[in-house]
């Protein structure tokens, strides 16, 4: 049964990848990223560019056209008590998004983003 | 730099462009048929030829490039804040959204950019070049329109010599950049005529 369920952990973003429990989804949240426009994308790891550019928001209706946009998914294992940080990256357009890349965050570095929600 | 018409071709500029190098051939090759030197001539003709083909593909865009960037420290001196730049294979846009003005510059006429009030715009709008139904629609540019009087200002976002679905990346950017200058340029007019 672990077998399996390794095997298709690194696949899952909703599994903890210590004990392949299914993790509780604590907060989902949309954020704009400040001054990154359309054709200025580029891709990042670094927490410190996050915590800077993610400014939340509470539709994608309030952000102009052209800006980039972030959904921020946290998860918490019941089980093991590990959290994991998903942020995916899209251009908006018109109804529709252009996705761009999505970013892991396991250890924390980006939890302030999600203090006051 | 002209604040008066709006001319998005210069007659002088291209009759030049295309004229000039071809007339500095001609007499080149002229001169050296004179010479003494038997069949000289059509070689040079034949090179001069080559390089003037070089220069009319790739001088065009060179000169606005140069002529782009003599705008923009004009620009500057001037105070005027280019919170946007928008700059496609045919022409340049840059807006000022503070005080509401819009400078423009074409690719074929680098020698006479201007600036306008955002105000006179009278309509602006996307066009996403759209063709076809459903899942079937596809579209080979897409770009951002304004009026001004009686002229229309058309410049593209994307353009492709295939058609490409409507939920491709390059379209999808290419309506994304269409949508954002349109808003800047609105931003800009209303805050004109305030």
């Amino acid at each position: 049964m672990n077998i399996i369920k390794a095997i298709r952990a690194p696949f899952q973003d909703s599994w903890c990848k210590k004990c392949f429990k299914t993790m509780d989804e604590t907060h989902n949240q949309l954020f704009a990223m400040a001054g990154v426009t359309v054709a200025h994308f580029r891709p990042h790891a670094d927490p410190e560019y996050f915590l800077r550019t993610l400014k939340p928001i509470p539709s994608l209706s309030s952000i102009p056209a052209g800006l980039y946009a972030c959904r921020g998914v946290r998860y918490h294992c019941p089980k093991c008590g590990r959290t994991l940080v998903r942020l995916s990256i899209f251009l908006p357009v018109r109804g529709k998004e252009k996705e761009e890349e999505d970013v892991y965050f396991d250890r924390g570095q980006v939890d302030r983003l999600f203090e006051y929600h | 730099m002209r604040n008066r018409t709006l001319e998005k071709v210069d007659l002088y500029y291209v009759l030049f462009y295309v004229l000039a190098p071809a007339a500095l051939a001609i007499v080149v090759t002229f001169l050296i048929h004179l010479l003494p030197i038997r069949n000289l001539w059509i070689l040079v003709g034949i090179g001069l030829f080559i390089l003037c083909l070089v220069f009319w593909s790739l001088a065009s865009s060179r000169i606005f490039e140069l002529q782009l960037h003599k705008f923009e420290q004009q620009l500057d001196r001037q105070g005027f804040r280019r919170n946007y730049t928008f700059k496609s294979e045919a022409a340049a846009l840059i807006i000022d959204i503070n005080t509401g003005k819009v400078a423009l510059m074409f690719l074929w006429s680098p020698f006479h950019p201007i600036v306008i009030n955002a105000s006179r715009i009278d309509k602006i709008w996307v066009d996403d070049g759209k063709f076809g139904l459903g899942p079937f629609a596809t579209s080979k540019r897409v770009r951002f329109n304004f009026q001004i009087g009686k002229r229309k200002i058309r410049i593209n976002t994307f353009s492709s010599n295939r058609p490409w679905r409507m939920d491709t990346d390059y379209i999808l950017t290419g309506i994304s950049k269409a949508d954002m200058m349109a808003e800047l340029l609105d931003r800009a007019a209303r805050r004109n005529t305030k």
